[in-house]
């Protein structure tokens, strides 16, 4: 008795059984904005910097600070791969040819022993040419190694003139 | 007349109203735009592949003083990647311009030396990872002129494999 009332609800006029198709659409647009926006979203992170807060880009004077902070150099080799110089020491690279950022957050942080656990202030100095994973990378093995301070070199802007010259060392 | 009566009263009785179709619509619509809402109050750009860095830290992304600055990698046969502020598409003076609104309504006060004191506002900077770095010092030096010295730079958070 029960079966045949069942069957009667999803009868359509002709007498066949229809199949409900509106819930199954339903379900299927949920499921699918559901997976397009939440799950294999990467969580996204963010790495600190300091751009200069006192000096300012138009201050040209050179403070004893400056002369002890370490310098992570980035050369536009004009291939792939830019180098990576630690100081004038190049950083390792892996077998890729690619810079070897680990290696870079190591030395960074046999430096950081060798100054009495004490971190150096860091500058990136990166040629504007090198892809900005470089940098970020530079800035990652940098963040690894606890180093606190670290800074962006720019372009030295000539106050009178208003033009850009890269700062020499 | 009593018969059409009748009819009346039993056709009425079988009308329904079926509100399980609507139900789902409204849940999908709600779904919808709490998805788009979300992304656009974060002003984020979803064509921009990140770089990738295992020390990213996840911050409160609605926190207060913040803009965020996305570059975009440049278009196919262009040089010049794209960059957004509040996800309205912009060239480096209108950018100007915009910083330094953010700037003056978060100014320190008392900390002056000489010339305009710094400002609060942390600027939050998510590039692609094949812009050229040259692209990211320009909105740098836009937010360094504006005495802007708080500064993020967006990552993948991946661990990486020794």
């Amino acid at each position: 008795m029960a079966r045949k009332k069942r069957r009667k609800k999803y009868q359509g006029k002709d007498g066949r059984l229809d199949l409900e198709m509106t819930p199954m659409i339903d379900v299927v647009f949920n499921l699918l904005i559901f997976f397009l926006c939440m799950p294999f979203r990467v969580p996204e992170g963010e790495l600190d910097a300091f751009l200069p807060r006192d000096v300012g880009l138009f201050d040209d004077t050179v403070k004893l600070e400056d002369l002890e902070k370490v310098i992570v150099r980035i050369k536009d080799t004009k291939r792939t791969n830019p180098k990576v110089y630690l100081g004038k020491v190049p950083v390792a690279t892996d077998h890729a040819g690619r810079p070897d950022f680990n290696a870079l957050a190591e030395q960074l942080v046999g430096l950081k022993a060798k100054s009495g656990g004490e971190p150096p202030p860091v500058e990136i100095d990166s040629d504007p040419l090198v892809k900005y994973e470089f940098v970020i990378g530079a800035l990652n093995a940098c963040t690894k190694a606890k180093i606190g301070d670290i800074r962006f070199r720019f372009p030295h802007i000539d106050p009178a003139t208003g033009t850009i010259k890269k700062q020499s060392n | 007349m009593a018969r059409a009566k009748k009819y009346d009263i039993q056709h009425q009785a079988q009308l329904e109203f079926d509100i399980t179709p609507m139900i789902d619509i409204v849940f999908l619509l709600i779904i919808f735009f709490m998805c788009v809402t979300e992304m656009s109050k974060l002003d984020i750009r979803a064509g921009i592949q990140l770089p990738i860095a295992d020390q990213a830290r996840v911050k409160d992304p609605s926190r207060e003083n913040m803009v965020i600055i996305n570059v975009e990698a440049p278009r196919p046969g262009k040089d010049v990647p794209l960059i957004y502020f509040k996800n309205k598409r912009v060239d480096l003076q209108t950018l100007r311009k915009y910083l330094h609104v953010a700037a003056e309504l978060n100014r320190e006060r008392g900390s002056d030396k000489k010339g305009t004191p710094p400002s609060n506002v942390e600027v939050i900077i998510r590039a692609d990872q094949a812009v050229e770095y040259q692209y990211i010092q320009e909105v740098m030096i836009q937010a360094a002129e504006e005495r802007i010295w708080k500064i993020s730079l967006v990552a993948k958070q991946v661990t990486t494999r020794k």
